[in-house]
């Protein structure tokens, strides 16, 4: 956890959702929960950002915004889903122009839930979050998702995979 | 004046506690009817799956043959749609949360044993509470379905089933329900208008 005490700032990105995720980030940054005590800041700029903070469940239109985001931030990252529509896209999840979760563009390292999450929950998984981003930046994060069961295995993986195949839309693309 | 007026605040900055909850240190405390996480009780539940279909996000999955009943924690959005369309009552909107995690958590519940179908008997009688499953007819799992003459072949104990059991023909007059398929839940029975159905 050495890592941490490198204060840990974080982008904040609001897919398509009610805004209510929105405004519980928002809300930790208020005097009443100020995590800015612990050094984390929302800061403007992916190329200063550790962890991305994504609300809202992903549609057609801020998949590029979304990938951008995650393209330009300097490794190590982590991508921290806040709330249901983030995690597996919650009530919009069967409407036409919504993909689902952001693990359908981005890997997600850390789920928050709640509908809308808390902001203790979300300072929880931003907590956790920071936990991967030392392990990324020691280099063992791998070793770490091995020892892990089964299932954590296949996320891990399918990020992968997502990652690629997002890499190689991009490229058609240009 | 200007003098008082800041001084007030100065002087309720120092002696006022800080606005700040300092969350991770002291736990945040939720009230009673906080929408946290669904918790069911095993021991009453009879597999109907009425929640999983009504459920907005489809995170509850049952599964009669497994005897199982398994809710998607990262897909959940305690809305409580399903502890109120529970005709067991065994649903409960719990105040905790589910914590964060590196996986979408996937909670199985498996039904006990035979020997609990007694406590589920008891139960609503002893709470209070739940004086609304206590007025609606507690069958055991052995109950079956029955109608009686006053029956108007409305199809609305149809339209209700859960599990699409009943089958009635306004044409020819009757009405039919698959024994097997029947979860015993009592929904048509609360449904009926003419109060003709039975579960003994």
């Amino acid at each position: 956890m050495a890592y941490v005490t490198k204060s840990p700032w974080v982008i904040h990105y609001d897919g398509s959702s009610c805004n209510g995720c929105d405004i519980e980030v928002l809300a930790c940054l208020t005097p009443m929960y100020d995590v800015e005590r612990f050094g984390i800041i929302n800061t403007g700029n992916p190329k200063h950002a550790d962890v991305f903070l994504v609300t809202g469940s992903v549609n057609e239109q801020n998949i590029p915004v979304i990938k951008q985001i995650y393209e330009q931030m300097p490794e190590p990252k982590v991508v921290v889903a806040v709330g249901i529509c983030a995690t597996s896209g919650g009530v919009f999840k069967d409407c036409y122009n919504t993909m689902g979760g952001i693990d359908t563009v981005i890997p997600v390292d850390v789920y928050v839930p709640g509908c809308a999450a808390r902001p203790e929950a979300i300072i929880d998984g931003v907590v956790k979050g920071l936990g991967v981003l030392g392990e990324k930046k020691a280099g063992n994060y791998k070793a770490a998702v091995v020892q892990a069961d089964e299932e954590e295995v296949e996320v891990q993986s399918f990020g992968e995979t997502t990652d690629d195949t997002a890499v190689a839309t991009d490229k058609e693309e240009v | 004046m200007a003098i008082l007026k800041i001084g007030k605040t100065v002087l309720g900055s120092l002696f006022n506690k800080p606005a700040t909850l300092m969350y991770p240190v002291i736990p945040r405390e939720y009230k009673e009817l906080t929408r946290g996480h669904i918790d069911i009780v095993m021991e009453d539940c009879i597999l109907c799956g009425i929640c999983s279909r009504k459920c907005p996000t489809n995170a509850i999955t049952v599964d009669r043959a497994a005897k199982t009943w398994s809710i998607q924690r990262m897909q959940c959005i305690q809305c409580s749609c399903c502890v109120d369309v529970c005709p067991k009552k065994c649903l409960t909107n719990e105040s905790t949360y589910t914590t964060p995690d590196v996986i979408k958590i996937v909670d199985t519940f498996e039904q006990p044993e035979k020997p609990a179908a007694a406590g589920a008997a008891t139960s609503p009688a002893t709470s209070p509470a739940t004086a609304d499953t206590a007025a609606a007819p507690a069958p055991s799992a052995d109950a079956t379905l029955k109608v009686n003459d006053t029956c108007v072949f409305c199809t609305l104990c149809a339209k209700k089933c859960p599990v699409g059991a009943i089958t009635v023909d306004r044409e020819a007059k009757t009405w039919s329900v698959d024994n097997d398929a029947c979860v015993k839940c009592g929904v048509c029975v609360e449904a009926c208008p003419k109060k003709s159905l039975e579960l003994s």
